[in-house]
């Protein structure tokens, strides 16, 4: 029976709906202590003196620590993975600042305490001093002159400036005959795990490290801790339990993993540290915070000529693990599905006094796809055509597809999403009921907008992350282990959060070895048990991990043809197998089962001269390309006029993601993807006021919506198959990348009859009717 | 004055004409402000959100008694310990998980004599005399309760951090009858959120364990 294309039920639910999640602070290890950080509550200041006195003589607490006493433990700083240009400016960043804390949330102090409440408690008590300093929390005003330098002794805010253009692009601009300019503006996002982050660290009597930490990298955060503490990867064993959501913000090395064994080694007692949301959103990394001016050139017919992007990016007050190279993420994706010959890019990453800017869903792939949808709308409005026949003039035909930008797309059939969606959406109706609303002025106005995208994930294939200055590859790894007895351990070396990656990958292997798809254990998240690994993000572990296991799978297939060959005595190209059974081509009652051959394997009575005993292989897989996930989505809004209020009243996604392992969990990939376009387009935005102080700092202020807020969605899929054995390509982000540039070109095209033409990010009733009056007076 | 607004619709909504369509959403309004009198801050006055930074001549230990999925319990708490933290550092209860320090996610949320509250807004020590159900109390027998095996049927986690809470909201709501139709549990769950999914498959699943369509 296959199960590949099935939606089979998760595996992972029964502990989680029964309230045994193993989740980081769930776990706590006998002696064990418990850590609080103190936060500097300027956005810029001198330290000038820490008096921790008061806070150690408190009830319970074991030690207290400032930046300068910890200066020493470590062996180097937080390190930047990504510097995307040879001058990049990568200004050390310690767990604890040491002289001047530079965004509102820094780590200044720490206290280790009997319990979580006296470990705050005394947090209380901790004496800084602090000189305040000028700070900057906006990207342009950060290039201004005479602004406030985050890091002085750089004597500039530009982190770098990196380019990508063809040549000619000035003269395609010149000779077109329709050009818009737009700019936009796209606000912080905080990316809110439901979960916030922890660690539990212990270390053991001779140095060996134990860190439970809720991250999406548990290989990488390996890596990094032996950068960062000098402590050998041999001796680190990282695991990441039941993991709450990440959507990239618990890829990062944070500095209260180290921080906490470097405690724990100096008090000999594991040491615990649960954030808080309101710490969460300050200390854990933001996304997006991107001003765009984009031009697009294009003939009066509609064909688009040339696309230029100028970007300004912030960092952050420090680079985080790939902080500079978010945007690069998204730097092939200006041009999206169209085909467009003409192409220039350039992103200049600027230092503001705020938390660092990091992964957030999609990461520098739904800021390239909203600027290009919004413009693919502006440049209809200029050329008075339809959107979607502007769209459907310039979608690429034909597969594979080398863009402009360099990079081939191996598969897709962007014609066949629009048409899709275009009759799921009944777009004839929609543009009816819109007409009569606006025939009898209706107070509430619907609008319906677009978004065809393409979207370049399962990170990656590691010779270009080389020539893109990323510091490691992009392959993973997987094991197939069968068992004496017949069933089967995988080890993968992604590191799912909620993903359902035990059930997807159980399918697979178990499709392939004709085994019960029960009979197929999945591991990850410990490397101990898993050894080999890049971990989950950029919608990779499918694409490159699913793909890694699919060779392990056929390595193991292989050792076992050979063992039952030998065993038949018959030439392995003599054998078929099918089912999970070796069978002899023309002879099928000579026949001899998988799990025959395992523990054949094993008791390694009769085995090939010179085989290994036991039957278990591992693959690491390195992707030539990267994949190339694609759709059509539209939004349907209402908008009130005289209140602005707008609610989402329908939501089509059609996306091409390969083939589905799993139906039901690639839908909900979509859903929540989709939940967090949407929220960026109408509710969420991370806000700074002009001192870097951060307002959104409770989930009170900071709108991440309810089920109140958003509508049931209406998804569908086309298919076509990526240049991989499964076929199968990225879906984690693609609804992320999608809906914003729907919803919010919706929105305006609620109003455009009224002459509105642009509603900021997100558009709030306030925005919304501010936008109204202007067009108004 | 923006960001005060755009989030206003979401409270008036579960304050005023809710309170007759939406029966449950009142208990949880009315359970709110009864963790928030006069009579409660003289215990532990609101300095810190979580109530953790007082110490004193407050802090005296009281003896409270309160069953929890069916056992008695008899504990000295500090009064300023808030239920939820009571459920998972004093009863090894770790199903009830703590999303926020604002009582917005309702990760926490629980059953206290039945209908759902938000375990960061109670303190421990007003669950003397009461019942509380956490997610580990919810199966029978070792069997999900329908909610449980609802949300397991219709794919209504990924992560599993808002679950709990989110079962035990959708348990209380539909127990209240107030899980009529798909807008009425979309607003009757606006206290719970979930990061993963969307919501739409958490409201097909509260869906089908309701009956409606």
């Amino acid at each position: 029976m296959t199960v590949v294309g099935t939606p089979i039920k998760r595996r992972e639910d029964e502990a989680l709906l029964r309230g045994r999640g193993s989740f980081v602070d769930n776990l706590t290890l006998p002696g064990t202590a418990y850590m609080a950080v103190v936060r500097s509550p300027y956005p810029a200041a001198r330290i000038v003196s820490v008096n921790l006195d008061a806070a150690r003589a408190a009830e319970g607490v074991i030690a207290a620590f400032s930046g300068a006493d910890l200066a020493d433990e470590w062996a180097g700083p937080l390190p930047c993975a990504w510097l995307v240009t040879e001058d990049t400016k990568n200004p050390p960043h310690y767990p604890v600042a040491i002289d001047v804390a530079r965004y509102q949330g820094d780590p200044v102090a720490v206290v280790v305490a009997e319990s979580r409440a006296l470990a705050k408690d005394a947090a209380e008590l901790v004496e800084v001093e602090y000189e305040p300093l000028p700070a900057v929390a906006d990207v342009e005003q950060a290039l201004s002159d005479g602004a406030p330098l985050v890091h002085e002794e750089l004597g500039t805010n530009e982190c770098y400036v990196w380019k990508l253009e063809t040549d000619g692009i000035q003269a395609a601009i010149d000779a077109a005959d329709v050009v818009v300019t737009r700019r936009y503006r796209q606000p912080r996002l905080i990316p809110n795990a439901i979960e916030p982050r922890g660690v539990l660290a212990q270390v053991g009597p001779t140095g060996d490290v134990t860190l439970w930490s809720a991250t999406q990298t548990p290989h990488i955060q390996r890596f990094v801790l032996q950068l960062v503490l000098g402590i050998p990867e041999a001796k680190i064993r990282v695991i990441a339990p039941d993991v709450g959501g990440g959507f990239g913000s618990k890829i990062q090395v944070y500095g209260e993993g180290p921080l906490a064994i470097v405690l724990a080694r100096r008090l000999g007692r594991p040491v615990k540290w649960t954030e808080e949301r309101s710490e969460n959103y300050l200390g854990t990394i933001h996304g997006r915070d991107v001003v765009h001016e984009v031009t697009f050139a294009a003939t009066k017919e509609g064909k688009i000529t040339a696309v230029r992007s100028e970007a300004w990016c912030a960092m952050g007050a420090y680079l985080e693990l790939v902080t500079p190279g978010i945007p690069l993420l998204g730097a092939w994706l200006y041009s999206g599905p169209y085909e467009i010959p003409n192409y220039s890019v350039t992103f200049t990453g600027v230092f503001t006094n705020t938390t660092p800017t990091d992964a957030y869903r999609g990461a520098g792939r739904p800021e390239a796809t909203y600027v290009l949808e919004r413009t693919m709308d502006a440049l209809a409005r200029e050329l008075g055509m339809d959107p979607v026949e502007l769209r459907r003039k310039n979608l690429i035909r034909e597969f594979p597809h080398t863009m402009a930008s360099g990079l081939t797309i191996d598969s897709g059939d962007y014609h066949a999403s629009l048409d899709r969606l275009l009759e799921v959406l009944d777009l004839d109706a929609v543009r009816a009921e819109q007409a009569a609303r606006r025939e009898r002025g209706d107070v509430k106005q619907l609008g319906v907008g677009f978004s065809t995208y393409n979207e370049m994930c399962g990170l990656a294939p590691s010779r270009i992350l080389g020539a893109i200055r990323y510091a490691v590859g992009g392959w993973d790894s997987a094991t197939v282990r069968f068992q004496p007895l017949g069933s089967v351990q995988v080890v993968v070396g992604t590191s799912p959060h909620g993903q359902g990656h035990e059930t997807t990958f159980a399918q697979i292997v178990a499709d392939r070895l004709g085994v019960g798809v029960d009979e197929v254990e999945v591991l990850h998240g410990d490397t101990a048990i898993s050894q080999l690994g890049m971990d989950t993000y950029g919608s990779r572990s499918l694409a490159v991990g699913g793909i890694a296991l699919w060779q392990a799978t056929e390595k193991v297939i292989a050792k076992a043809r050979a063992i039952v060959a030998h065993q038949l005595e018959v030439s392995e190209d003599d054998l078929e197998f099918a089912d999970g059974t070796f069978r002899v081509k023309g002879s099928p009652d000579r026949s001899m089962d998988i799990k025959a051959a395992a523990f054949a394997a094993h008791a390694a009575h009769n085995l090939p001269d010179g085989m290994e005993p036991g039957l278990e292989e591992t693959a690491t897989y390195d992707p030539a390309n990267f994949s190339w996930p694609g759709g059509a989505h539209a939004a349907v809004v209402e908008v009130d006029t005289e209140t602005g209020d707008t609610r989402l009243v329908r939501y089509v996604a059609v996306d091409d993601v390969g083939r589905a392992i799993n139906p039901m969990i690639v839908d909900g990939q979509v859903h929540g993807g989709l939940a967090q376009g949407i929220a960026a387009a109408l509710y969420e935005e991370g806000v700074y006021d002009a001192e870097g102080n951060l307002l959104t700092t409770t989930m009170a202020t900071y709108l991440v919506p309810s089920a109140a807020e958003l509508p049931s969605f209406e998804t569908d899929r086309t298919e076509t198959a990526a240049d991989n054995p499964l076929g199968v390509k990225g879906v984690g982000e693609t609804g992320t990348i999608a809906s914003a540039p729907a919803v919010v070109n919706a929105v305006v095209d609620a109003l455009s009859h009224l002459g509105v033409t642009d509603v900021p990010l997100p558009a709030t009733p306030e925005r919304v009717w501010n936008a109204i009056q202007e067009v108004r007076s | 004055m923006e960001r005060a607004r755009a989030r206003q619709p979401r409270k008036v909504v579960a304050q005023s004409h809710e309170l007759e369509a939406h029966p449950q959403a009142v208990r949880v309004t009315v359970w709110l402000c009864a963790t928030r009198p006069d009579s409660v801050w003289k215990l532990s006055p609101p300095r810190d959100t979580l109530g953790l930074a007082l110490r004193g001549e407050e802090g005296a230990l009281r003896h409270v008694a309160l069953t929890v999925n069916g056992v008695r319990h008899e504990l000295e708490l500090e009064p300023r310990e808030l239920l939820a933290y009571v459920l998972r550092e004093r009863l090894g209860l770790t199903g009830t998980n703590i999303g926020c320090d604002t009582s917005s996610c309702g990760a926490c949320t629980v059953l206290v004599n039945g209908e759902s509250v938000k375990s960061c807004t109670m303190l421990g020590v007003q669950a003397d005399g009461l019942e509380i159900t956490t997610i580990e109390g919810l199966a029978r027998d070792g069997e999900l309760h329908p909610v449980q095996q609802a949300f397991h049927e219709h794919h209504a986690l990924q992560c599993g951090y808002c679950t709990p809470g989110m079962v035990l909201a959708a348990v209380s709501l539909i127990e209240a009858g107030a899980a009529t139709d798909e807008q009425a549990i979309r607003l009757g769950l606006e206290g719970n959120l979930c990061r993963c999914t969307g919501y739409h498959n958490i409201v097909k699943a509260v869906a089908a364990a309701a009956g409606v369509s």
